[in-house]
């Protein structure tokens, strides 16, 4: 085969181009530290990568969620646990109060302190957190229970706002899968309705005026009603925990998804150093080699030696 | 290449993360529904998802409308470069009807043929006479000294864009199925309308599919007043015809529109409904007519053929619920985006003035006369719809986007790049046979440089030894 002077040059200057393209790419992935910078370098991998960082995304996203329902769910827990104290001191008031022994003023002492425990009971069913009342249902910015109070400023009975109280509040901590993470005033403290059987308030006030009337039969049978009603708190409360605990599990799995996560994003997209500082040296020696000889091949010809 | 620029993955600006930040920022309404900040960001982001799927759109757009400039250039070149053979054609004949080669002109006319060969596709014919006839698809495009010109015909309505290219003369399109003018023609008119086209499908369904279940939620307040965004082509026009105007259209089903009376805190339901062939006047006296049987609050009207909702005093706001005729999404009541494809996607401006009317809770009736500003319920349901089949195929928006779009883009861009080094490496090996018969080689021209000049010394030097034999010879006489 004929080889001419301009089949050489061509040659020549193909092989140098494609080289110096080979050395552009590993530059580019090297200086950016990722192995795909565009869609073209990776056809097959590139939906992977983008679906994986959604699913990251995501993660982080239920991970805040998780967050923020386990702080709302703290508060009710916190609180719930509050008024179950409250209930136990006025259930221990009430015994005291129905010893024989004691004299119609010493009474009227104790249902002096089992009214501010009723205080208290209605003020935790009233709490807030960040401004929102927990008990409230979707109505956050309306106190769930409304106090009707008599001459002397005491609680008579307490009655519900309706708007929204009955409502859950969902939390969103994974694919299609929410959480309800709040108590329902209504359920915990009044379940049947105002005045009905199982009202605590109702119990409460009953119980105030037992010791102040002396109705000792009375005191009694409304001590009994108060075990239930301190079961429906004590209820509520482990319903609490129980979710605290399925949250917290949650969350960890997701920390676990989250790394695999980043472990799948960085096999996907990162550059292998070590691979490609090598092929970079080696093609950098190819193009020195090149050149070095196709400069010196290319000036010879018979020319030189006549 | 290009289009691959424009969407800009992966990267934290591509549509990948934009749309993350987007769903991620309604889960933020959803943990904070009564929370201003988390719906003002929620705007900012649908604000920037909106202004990136119509950034990419005009780019692509754009792209097109530049390649007309590139086809008409070419195409002015091609003409030139055929006149150019033409006219040598006309020349190569004159020269060799003595029997003599033009070899120069030969070379010439090969070059302007390789350049054209570039360009567009042809066949060539050499014929007896010397010259060259050179046919595109059966019509010539150089036949003797005539050059056929090749016109390109334009769209006057559309931005002057060039529909086809034709011949001049017969005016009848001309078959390009490769050269530089094909990929053009072929990037113009198929590749990037595939890629516009799966960005509005994208824009279309997200718009419908956030839609929908905005339009049954309520904001932190009811309304006041509210215009539809969408408006109609005529107000006596079947809302569900082809003619109405509207790009979603509706159908058979009802909504709900319940009035709040604040004076009285009680709230009236008023059951809406519409059936196939109500037009926009229908739909008004439907709605003045259930208002009124639930206690009146407020009126419906039309101006500039879109429907206007009002109430009739300070007392009264109103809100919607359960829409499974579609009325409220296709006139854009209460709807979360405005716009109908990848080129107008935007946020509906009643939302964006007003962040309260984001729809991130459900009215939920019976005891509850007000609406509560915990309430998620709505947004939870929007969050949902990332997961749901919502495109072609049975495809999630991130399913479509990730795959059928830039993987497919990924994919032709790759194809494209390795066809290319392929048909380098193919011309590459033609150009050395060529170069093989072709070319010239210093040193076999050089080696035989000496024969020859050896040749000449002998022959000189021969001449010298006869030259001297002849003046003995004279001399003896």
């Amino acid at each position: 085969m004929r080889i001419t002077q301009s089949m050489l040059t061509r040659q020549y200057l193909n092989d140098v181009t494609t080289i110096s393209e080979k050395l552009a790419k590993y530059q580019t992935q090297i200086a950016s530290g990722k192995k795909i910078e565009r869609p073209s370098d990776d056809p097959v991998g590139i939906p992977q990568l983008m679906t994986v960082n959604t699913n990251l995304a995501e993660i982080t996203q239920h991970q805040d969620n998780i967050k923020q329902a386990l702080y709302w769910l703290d508060s009710t827990s916190l609180n719930l646990g509050n008024a179950e104290d409250a209930i136990l001191e006025v259930s221990s008031l009430g015994n005291k109060g129905l010893s024989g022994l004691l004299t119609a003023e010493e009474r009227s002492v104790i249902a002096d302190q089992v009214d501010q425990y009723l205080e208290d009971v209605l003020s935790y069913a009233n709490a807030t957190v960040g401004g929102k009342y927990v008990f409230g249902g979707t109505q956050l910015d309306t106190a769930p229970f409304i106090a009707q109070r008599n001459a002397a400023g005491e609680i008579v009975s307490v009655s519900q706002n309706p708007n929204g109280i009955d409502q859950d509040i969902r939390r969103n901590i994974g694919a299609n899968q929410t959480v309800v993470v709040n108590s329902k005033g209504g359920t915990v403290f009044q379940p049947a309705g105002a005045g009905a059987g199982g009202d605590i308030f109702e119990m409460i006030a009953g119980i105030r005026d037992a010791l102040r009337s002396g109705d000792l039969a009375g005191l009694s049978a409304r001590l009994t009603d108060l075990d239930t009603g301190l079961d429906q708190v004590v209820r509520e409360n482990s319903n609490v925990g129980t979710k605290i605990n399925r949250l917290n599990f949650a969350q960890e799995r997701l920390n676990l998804q989250a790394l695999s996560s980043h472990e799948q994003i960085s096999a996907l997209q990162d550059t292998d150093y070590v691979e490609v500082l090598m092929k970079y040296q080696t093609q950098q020696n190819i193009f020195e080699t090149a050149l070095s000889l196709g400069s010196r091949l290319l000036q010879n010809s018979l020319v030189n030696y006549l | 290449g290009k289009i691959e620029l424009y969407f800009n993955e992966p990267s934290s600006a591509g549509l990948n993360s934009i749309m993350n930040e987007f769903w991620g920022a309604w889960h933020d309404v959803s943990n904070n529904p009564s929370d201003q900040t988390a719906r003002v960001a929620l705007l900012q982001q649908a604000d920037q998802f909106a202004g990136t799927v119509q950034d990419i759109d005009a780019k692509m757009n754009n792209l097109r409308l530049s390649l007309d400039n590139t086809l008409e250039q070419k195409v002015t070149y091609v003409n030139s470069l055929a006149t150019q053979i033409a006219a040598l054609n006309g020349q190569i004949i004159g020269y060799e009807a003595d029997g003599r080669v033009a070899n120069d002109l030969r070379d010439r006319r090969d070059a302007l043929q390789s350049e054209l060969a570039q360009l567009i596709n042809f066949s060539v014919n050499e014929q007896d006479n010397g010259s060259v006839a050179l046919f595109i698809d059966g019509e010539a495009l150089v036949w003797y000294t005539q050059a056929n010109a090749l016109a390109l015909e334009r769209d006057y309505s559309d931005e002057l864009t060039i529909r086809d290219i034709r011949w001049e003369f017969s005016g009848k399109p001309v078959n390009i199925s490769s050269g530089e003018i094909g990929g053009v023609l072929a990037a113009r008119d198929t590749i990037i309308p595939a890629y516009i086209q799966k960005l509005d499908d994208l824009a279309q369904g997200v718009i419908e599919a956030v839609n929908s279940v905005h339009t049954g939620g309520v904001g932190l307040s009811g309304f006041t007043a509210l215009s539809a965004d969408n408006a109609v082509s005529s107000d006596s026009e079947a809302l569900d015809g082809s003619n109405s105007g509207l790009a979603f259209a509706p159908q058979d089903g009802s909504f709900l529109l319940h009035i709040k009376n604040s004076a009285t805190n009680t709230v009236s339901d008023a059951t809406v409904a519409f059936s196939a062939g109500d037009t926009l006047e229908d739909l008004r006296d439907a709605i003045n007519t259930a208002v009124t049987a639930a206690g009146g609050g407020v009126t419906a009207s039309i101006s500039s053929h879109r429907l206007n909702l009002a109430h009739d005093s300070a007392n009264y706001t109103f809100f919607f619920s359960d829409d499974n005729s579609k009325v409220l999404n296709s006139l854009g009541l209460n709807t979360f985006f405005s716009g109908s494809d990848a080129s107008n996607i935007a946020v509906n401006a009643v939302v964006k003035n007003s962040p309260a009317m984001i729809a991130a809770a459900k009215y939920v009736g019976g005891t509850d006369t007000d609406i509560n500003p915990g309430d998620n319920s709505n947004a939870l349901e929007i969050i949902s719809l990332r997961s749901q089949a919502a495109l072609a195929d049975g495809a999630t928006f991130d399913t479509f986007y990730n795959t059928k779009l830039i993987g497919a883009l990924g994919v032709e861009a790759n194809q494209a790049t390795r066809m290319r080094e392929n048909q380098e490496i193919i011309v590459a090996q033609l150009q050395t046979r060529i170069d093989e018969s072709s070319g010239v080689s210093l040193d076999e021209e050089m080696s035989n440089l000496l024969q020859f000049q050896q040749a000449y010394i002998a022959a000189a030097k021969y001449m010298v030894v006869v030259g001297q034999a002849l003046d003995e010879l004279l001399r003896i006489i």
